[in-house]
């Protein structure tokens, strides 16, 4: 997929830009706080129709301004085109127009726009709690797969009214075995996804982390439910029993403690546990190898190579490398790069297309022929 | 806009406006400036079609849809099936069954499905005038939205009727007839690939 223009009217630190970018590699350069991030975290919103930053709309919007208007012009690798354009005030909320039509749910254009974002924030996902490794994965396939979102969205719904459900008195069995079919239902389509994508992704991060390292070391992903599935067992009864095993507990607790919004996925690094054993440079090793492998897999599903966002993420690492893997992934889809120092792109040669660089400041961008 | 430029007796229309469902102030203003231009036998029209309908309409007391004489056209009907019963959330989706000419049987009008978010539970709906109804009945088929609260109703139902030997069925879902499969959403079909049948 490639972004050929955007447009962005009153979008945070922008009052009125137009951008055209080329395919392959576009540099954003330009000092700390001057809006390079600012573009990414907008086309990031057009993909998936919210920011990375924040939850809060408002916090997008221009100063004093009421409202924010996002624009981008995108072509398949087949040609085709499509138009996505989102508006934003606190007054209206948000809307969304593909095409020129407008769309009602978000759910049924999410997918559309498949990107990846790289930002120095992800290294969450292997250091932080399993909520930020269960939100990689929900991103990933909901861009992956439109009955996933739907799943997810009626997954987390059943598991919201249930949970309130749970702190009532006097509480019928019936009624809550009721929610248990609703949540089992919907979470076993999410649990299913999961296990398929997790044992597909340890396939492409083994490749990618010995290609960044250079050396012999083995990794690991293992999906790690709330409950064990023995071999041959049926999923949809184990997810039932289990929730029969801890209703005691639910009820003290009002609260769901079984199901795939308590799971997690385990990274291990030689055998080990990365989150206790990884160094720093390990860890970033790691989060590349798992962002590629996020690109590779979305492309093998929607045969689309995905728009890739790296924000400020070559600082004081060995980038050599790096910049090897974005080199070669040049030449099959379009990359964005946010950096303080373009000196290093600039250097770098053996390009298949030259990368096209643009000076961001102060919320003005300007195309650079050489830097 | 400040609206205690009006005269009272304006001001009161538009308040009343203001209070229906889908109707803001904007609106309720138009509304109202528009009933002072309409000529006097219009206006009356009006005033007494809404009173007619509180004073005529009421729930059938046997499936609770919306009648004016009580039970309701389709209960007493002697040609419609009273072994079988249709369960539906609100009156409207009576209607659009109906246009339907394709189902014979019985109504039931729940009033809305389970939700603990909007403090519903079981007791708040028509569930216990729907046991009560079951006694000669064959069939009761749930028609109610795919929601997560319509389909945890359902289920919740089922688990209420099955054990008394009464068949339960729900509405297939799938592709709207008439369409390309192109422009269908991926949702859609693959919802319906997966309830596929065999022919």
């Amino acid at each position: 997929m490639i972004l050929q223009s955007l447009a962005l009217t009153n979008f945070r630190n922008y009052r009125e830009a137009k951008i055209d970018f080329q395919e392959g590699v576009n540099v954003l350069f330009g000092r700390n706080g001057q809006g390079k991030t600012n573009i990414l975290e907008s086309i990031y919103y057009l993909a998936l129709t919210k920011s990375f930053r924040t939850s809060n709309d408002q916090n997008l919007i221009y100063y004093q301004q009421d409202f924010f208007r996002i624009q981008g012009d995108f072509k398949t690798q087949q040609g085709r085109l499509h138009r996505v354009a989102i508006a934003y005030s606190p007054q209206e909320g948000k809307r969304l127009q593909h095409n020129g039509q407008r769309v009602g749910r978000f759910a049924d254009y999410i997918g559309t726009v498949p990107l990846v974002l790289l930002a120095p924030s992800d290294l969450e996902i292997s250091q932080g709690g399993p909520h930020y490794r269960r939100q990689f994965l929900d991103i990933m396939l909901s861009q992956a797969s439109k009955l996933y979102l739907h799943h997810l969205i009626q997954y987390r719904r059943a598991l919201k009214q249930r949970n309130l459900l749970l702190q009532q008195e006097n509480l019928e069995t019936r009624l809550l075995e009721s929610w248990d079919d609703a949540l089992v239902q919907h979470g076993v389509v999410l649990i299913e996804k999961r296990l398929e994508a997790v044992e597909r992704l340890d396939e492409l991060v083994k490749g990618y982390y010995a290609r960044l390292s250079g050396g012999g070391d083995k990794t690991k992903l293992l999906y790690r439910g709330t409950f064990q599935v023995p071999p041959n067992g049926h999923l949809t009864e184990v997810f039932r029993s289990a929730l029969q095993a801890v209703r005691t507990r639910e009820l003290e607790q009002g609260l769901t403690l079984v199901g795939p919004h308590r799971d997690d996925v385990l990274f291990l690094l030689n055998g080990k546990p990365l989150r206790v054993v990884g160094s720093q440079g390990e860890h970033k090793t790691f989060i590349i190898s798992l962002k590629m492998a996020e690109r590779e897999y979305l492309q093998n599903i929607q045969h689309e190579a995905p728009i890739l966002l790296f924000d400020d993420i070559f600082g004081e690492l060995d980038a050599g490398r790096i910049l090897n893997m974005i080199r070669s992934l040049a030449r099959i889809g379009q990359t964005f790069i946010t950096t303080t120092s373009p000196n290093f792109f600039g250097k770098m040669e053996n390009w298949e297309t030259k990368p096209a660089f643009y000076e961001i400041e102060n919320g003005t961008v300007q195309r650079r022929e050489s830097i | 806009m400040k609206s205690d430029i009006f005269p009272a007796t304006l001001q009161d229309l538009i308040e009343e406006f203001n209070k229906l469902p889908g109707i803001g102030r904007k609106t309720a203003t138009r509304l109202a400036i528009h009933i002072l231009k309409v000529n006097p036998e219009e206006a009356r029209a009006l005033a007494q079609a809404i009173i007619r309908v509180k004073e005529n309409i009421r729930f059938c007391s046997v499936c609770y849809n919306i009648t004016e004489e009580d039970p309701c056209p389709i209960c007493r009907d002697p040609a419609r099936n009273q072994r079988q019963i249709c369960v539906v959330e609100d009156p409207t989706d009576i209607m659009m069954i109906e246009n339907t000419h394709e189902y014979n049987g019985v109504y039931h009008v729940l009033g809305g499905t389970i939700s603990p978010l909007d403090g519903i539970g079981p007791e708040d709906l028509r569930i216990k005038e729907l046991m009560k109804r079951l006694d000669n009945v064959d069939e009761v088929i749930l028609a109610l939205n795919p929601s997560t609260e319509g389909e945890t109703t359902s289920i919740y139902l089922s688990k209420l009727i099955k054990p008394l030997g009464i068949k339960v069925t729900r509405l297939a879902r799938g592709i709207p007839l008439g369409s390309n499969l192109e422009f269908i959403d991926e949702l859609t079909l693959s919802k319906a690939l997966r309830s596929r049948q065999e022919i």
